[in-house]
């Protein structure tokens, strides 16, 4: 197994690997600027008509109770906040980064739909759990998966090893190991420290397969991982697993999801992430 | 526990599963004894139909075996038995249930 170092090195010394759009960087530069007017970010989203249209269907959509009803990037700005407004720029702006490698195994579109799922379920628990900031579980449900794009697009072969053992049923995490010495979530997390988005998400990601090793942020650590399996056992999309993988107990029981409240986070799920799925197809190469 | 219409519905019947809008929210809990103004509720809801306690309580298995001639309601319950194929958590199997009624029920509920 590649120890953290080893993978900062292997992630350092990648040609091509790709970096956070320049707009997002734009972005968060006025957020954090107190002096920064509403103006001054609607006039920096805009500049990106695509960045523009992901935004306003983000926006419109059922979670932020204003569907329909926002059809300028000033007036999301108005709306929303300049720290929400971040997370949705982040949220829409990663889908352009990697262009993919392409495996047979591995279906892009199906791959971000299970993100989006898995974002959306995660933000529904997050809120549902009390957590501070459920948009956050949204972008890093989102990212979740995202080391392996890393792996098919820059390590296509053990990648596609790593397919071909989980397409019999083994979690896709543990046949990683075994093909390339680390598993996604592990250069996942690695690839946001690289990438400097606040620790809450990095840390979410690199703990969807074993949040009871993070007993002091269990709550933290298990949104994720309920979020993937719900997701992966309703069938939402697919990031490569043919099966449910194994569920860690701590991490169901500090959320405390009750059996009878699992349908209504399931159908709430299916319908955000069908809704927004249209805005996440990636641009054809 | 069985999916009943909404007009079918009687005051006293105990939801067994929450009654759940069209987008997915909780209208009422499970475990409430119906009242009129609770199947008004419902109704005004359009919701078109409530898992409720002991009527038409058809076991899973049954309900399969039921759908077993529709060829398109078969092939997504084999792909919810793929998915959960050699496991046996508890938390796990009971997800699998609530997967398959959805498929299963899917006719009638919102």
């Amino acid at each position: 197994m590649k120890s953290d170092l080893e993978l900062q090195r292997i992630l350092r010394e990648l040609k091509g690997l790709p970096t956070l759009p320049h707009i997002y960087q734009a972005v968060s530069q006025i957020a954090a600027d107190p002096n920064a007017s509403a103006a001054k970010m609607a006039q920096v989203i805009q500049q990106d008509q695509s960045l523009t249209a992901k935004v306003l269907g983000l926006v419109n959509s059922p979670y932020y109770g204003l569907s329909g009803k926002v059809t300028s990037i000033a007036h999301a700005v108005a709306m929303l906040g300049f720290n929400t407004l971040q997370k949705v720029v982040l949220s829409a702006s990663v889908v352009e980064v990697f262009r993919g490698g392409h495996l047979e195994r591995f279906d892009l579109a199906q791959f971000w739909r299970h993100s989006l799922a898995v974002g959306t379920c995660s933000r529904i628990l997050a809120k549902r759990s009390g957590l501070a900031d459920p948009d956050a579980f949204f972008v890093g449900g989102l990212l979740h998966d995202i080391g392996k794009l890393v792996a098919c697009e820059f390590m296509a072969e053990g990648f596609a090893r790593a397919l071909e053992t989980a397409s019999q049923g083994r979690p896709l995490h543990e046949a990683e190991e075994e093909a390339l010495g680390f598993s996604h979530d592990r250069v996942g997390r690695l690839l946001l420290e690289r990438w400097r988005l606040p620790e809450v998400l990095s840390f979410a990601v690199g703990a969807h397969h074993r949040p009871g090793s993070h007993l002091e942020r269990l709550r933290e650590a298990s949104v994720i991982h309920v979020a993937d399996i719900v997701c992966i056992g309703e069938g939402l999309g697919s990031g490569g697993n043919v099966r449910v993988p194994p569920l860690d107990h701590p991490a169901w029981d500090v959320l405390g999801l009750q059996p009878m409240e699992i349908e209504s986070v399931i159908v709430r799920t299916e319908r955000e992430t069908e809704q927004a799925f249209s805005l996440f197809q990636p641009r054809k190469t | 526990m069985g999916t009943v219409r909404v007009g079918a519905l009687r005051p006293g019947m105990v939801l067994a599963r929450p009654a759940l809008d069209k987008t997915g929210h909780v209208i009422l809990r499970d475990g409430l004894p119906l009242t009129d103004k609770h199947v008004q509720l419902l109704t005004s809801w359009k919701v078109e139909g409530v898992d409720v306690v002991g009527v038409n309580d058809v076991p899973l298995a049954e309900l399969e075996a039921a759908a077993a001639s529709d060829p398109q309601t078969k092939a997504r319950l084999e792909s919810i038995e793929s998915r959960f194929q050699g496991i046996t958590d508890e938390v796990l199997l009971q997800l699998r249930d609530i997967v398959k009624r959805r498929c299963l029920s899917s006719s009638v509920r919102p």
